[in-house]
């Protein structure tokens, strides 16, 4: 940075000095620039939420109906045809607590996925940290996250379900699906730009996705030997770990840090991946 | 020393037809790995294919002080739009370098983020925080935005519902009321009405009097003479000069009217399309000269040369461009009047005669264009230029030499008075 300082004292001694280079390889993620944004943040975030149930007849009726119906055919299906064993809950309430994460996670990297080419006129437009696209297309979601918790509060008083004290790990599992949905979204997002064949990618993945983790199924039904494996899916831990937090069922400590530590992982290359393509985004969308 | 902008040997270079490692898809990609590491040590060795490069911007160096209106001229292609993204951080140089003080606002765009289904109000918050504003700005500036833009009884209304006249007086009215120290205008006030543009222009020149720094795109040269104080012109990616406005639009219409003539000249060696003009003679039939007149018939004479275009309806046209404010007053092609042009081979000459040309007095490019089975065969930008005098178009001498400051139109009608009965409609029966 001694170089920047050096330009700024010879030609201005202003303390607001931008300097335009070609890019050099890797470069720091900027915090401190993201700080400065903010408020472009939150006014993209409130967009998008405002937006999202604009001119539709139920609105945010729609934030119910999609995890509910989605929890009677997964009932109807896994739970009354397949009878798949459920740990001893009901299967509504099993299945519900893990789509819970699940959907949130499935949306969050479905829009960041597609959120910058969809925000091509401002990428090519005007200058602002590319982060907070992929970033704001996913504050949307909690807001239907809450919502849908709302409704599992619901449910498990219906089926007299009681809560425990290991509800308090929720928000340290919902910190962990957020950034597990930001580093693949953002991933996914920058991808998108260069290669628009992940925007066939990604549908077809999460579809596969939701099968590779244990949300329609226990993971007690995977072999002991193999369920190693299933935990370097970060989502098996985190949707494990819901199902725990909200049912009272003991935690799978083991799964639990393997998750916590790929999902660090996936959000590390995520964000590195996203900030080295950043500068040429303009040019290729 | 806000608001002071120094560029040292700046250059954006794009490689055209993808060659660099910019993949389009997933099957290209896997095709790189096996080939990327050739590629390589070929560019290490310098064996790139110079074609495929292209250098949109070159060795431009300035330097504009604090408070400067700086106009940036040139034509398509000359680098102004790239110039202007690389100095509002969206797209990186490949080489040199750029300093700005103090904070940049950029508008390259009337609107950039506005989302349709928002209201006024909602848009004046999104747009503005857009473009750079915080939101402590934009609730101390809403009330001067909202009544500069002339939309209080709309504020609360989806913006997809405004007249596209509204969605624009919004739009300019959220960035007139940006502050920063350095401004970056494109093309954007070629939008909206002109006495609103007018509003915008005395908006913007007032801005510069409290210290703004500006840099401003147009086309249009009257209003860069009249908002900027120093003017760069661009040509071809390359810095061509800089200095005083008055100095630099001169300067580049001359250029303008010289490049005319040598791009006809290349022409015949150069481009190998199915049909090339060669020549152009534009005169007044009255008496073979070419010194038009306002009012005078003329004769717009093409020649050509082609080769298999035998059996094809081809249409022809031209347009005229007033070389000062880039507007184009008239486009003309013979379809317009049925008019298609078989066996065209070899050479020959398409004439069109004007009667009484009602085109004001200035200074035109003309451009020419032919069209066969809705394909184009034929585009040239910059023919040449014609200079039309001040006439007599009534043949009255009434009009005197006033034509282009009076009028943009020439009409010729028939006066009527009814003394003692108001009358209405049909005018077929009275003939």
């Amino acid at each position: 940075m001694r170089h920047t300082n050096q330009i700024h004292d010879e030609y201005f001694g202003s303390d607001h000095v931008t300097v335009i280079e070609p890019p050099k390889g890797w470069h720091m993620f900027d915090l401190r620039e993201l700080w400065a944004y903010r408020e472009l943040l939150g006014v993209l975030t409130t967009r998008d939420i405002k937006v999202r149930y604009k001119q539709t007849v139920l609105g945010v009726t729609w934030a119910v109906i999609q995890p509910v119906v989605t929890m009677i055919v997964f009932t109807i299906v896994f739970g009354k045809l397949a009878k798949l064993p459920t740990d001893g809950y009901p299967y509504p309430i099993f299945v519900y607590s893990a789509l819970l994460p699940w959907m949130f996670f499935a949306n969050a990297i479905g829009t960041a996925g597609g959120s910058l080419i969809g925000s091509s006129h401002l990428v090519s437009k005007v200058y602002f940290p590319r982060l907070i696209i992929p970033l704001s297309s996913i504050g949307s979601g909690l807001i239907d996250l809450a919502i849908s918790t709302g409704i599992l509060l619901l449910l498990m008083l219906y089926y007299g379900v009681p809560l425990t004290m290991q509800i308090f790990a929720a928000p340290i599992l919902l910190i962990a699906v957020i950034f597990t949905a930001l580093g693949v979204g953002t991933l996914l997002s920058a991808l998108t730009v260069a290669y628009r064949d992940f925007r066939f990618v990604v549908p077809f993945m999460i579809q596969i996705w939701l099968f590779c983790t244990p949300v329609v199924y226990a993971m007690s039904l995977v072999p002991e030997h193999w369920q190693w494996i299933l935990g370097l899916n970060p989502m098996t831990g985190i949707v494990e770990g819901f199902r725990a937090a909200f049912l009272g069922k003991p935690f799978d400590l083991t799964t639990l840090i393997i998750s916590f530590f790929i999902s660090t992982l996936i959000f590390l290359i995520g964000i590195a991946y996203f900030e080295k393509v950043e500068r040429r985004f303009a040019d290729i969308i | 020393m806000k608001g002071a902008v120094r560029v040292d040997n700046l250059g954006k270079q794009y490689v055209i037809g993808g060659a660099e490692q910019i993949y389009r898809s997933f099957r290209e990609m896997v095709a790189g790995v096996f080939t990327s590491p050739f590629q390589k040590y070929l560019k290490l060795k310098g064996a790139v294919r110079e074609k495929d490069k292209f250098w949109a911007l070159r060795n431009v160096n300035f330097e504009i002080r604090p408070g400067e209106v700086t106009g940036i001229i040139g034509q398509n292609g000359a680098g102004k739009s790239t110039l202007l993204k690389i100095l509002s951080r969206i797209t990186c140089p490949t080489e040199g370098r750029a300093i700005l003080s103090g904070k940049v606002a950029s508008l390259l765009e009337v609107g950039t983020g506005f989302h349709p289904e928002l209201t006024g109000r909602e848009n004046i918050y999104l747009n503005g925080t857009i473009l750079g504003m915080t939101q402590k700005e934009i609730r101390s500036r809403f009330d001067d935005i909202v009544s500069f833009a002339e939309i209080e009884v709309f504020l609360d209304t989806p913006v997809k519902r405004y007249s596209s006249g509204m969605y624009v007086r919004l739009a300019f009215s959220i960035a007139a009321h940006l502050d920063p120290d350095i401004l970056i205008v494109d093309e954007v006030l070629a939008v909206g009405d002109a006495l609103f543009q007018d509003k915008c222009l005395r908006k913007l020149s007032s801005a510069s009097k409290e210290g703004r720094t500006v840099l401003f795109v147009s086309h249009n040269l009257k209003m860069i003479s009249a908002l900027c104080d120093s003017c760069i012109v661009l040509n071809k990616g390359n810095l061509l000069s800089m200095g005083n406005v008055t100095d630099q639009v001169n300067l580049y219409l001359s250029k303008l009217s010289n490049e005319t003539e040598l791009v006809t000249d290349r022409e015949e060696t150069k481009e190998h399309g199915p049909m090339v003009i060669d020549d152009v003679r534009i005169f007044s039939t009255a008496n073979n000269s070419s010194v038009i007149k306002l009012g005078d018939d003329v004769a717009f004479e093409f020649n050509y040369k082609a080769d298999n275009l035998r059996g094809k309806a081809i249409s022809f046209g031209f347009s005229l461009q007033d070389i000062t404010s880039g507007e184009f007053v008239l486009v003309y092609y013979s379809e317009f009047n049925n008019m298609y042009f078989y066996d065209v081979n070899g050479q020959g000459t398409i004439r069109c005669l004007i009667d009484r040309l009602p085109v004001v007095p200035g200074k035109y490019l003309v451009a020419c264009r032919a069209v066969a089975n809705n394909r184009e065969i034929y585009f040239k930008e910059n023919l040449t230029t014609v200079i039309i005098k001040e006439g007599d178009y009534y043949g009255t001498g009434r009009l005197g030499h006033r034509a282009a400051e009076l009028t943009k139109i020439l009409i010729d009608g028939e006066w009527e008075h009814h003394v003692g009965e108001t009358i209405h409609g049909d005018v077929g029966e009275l003939n």
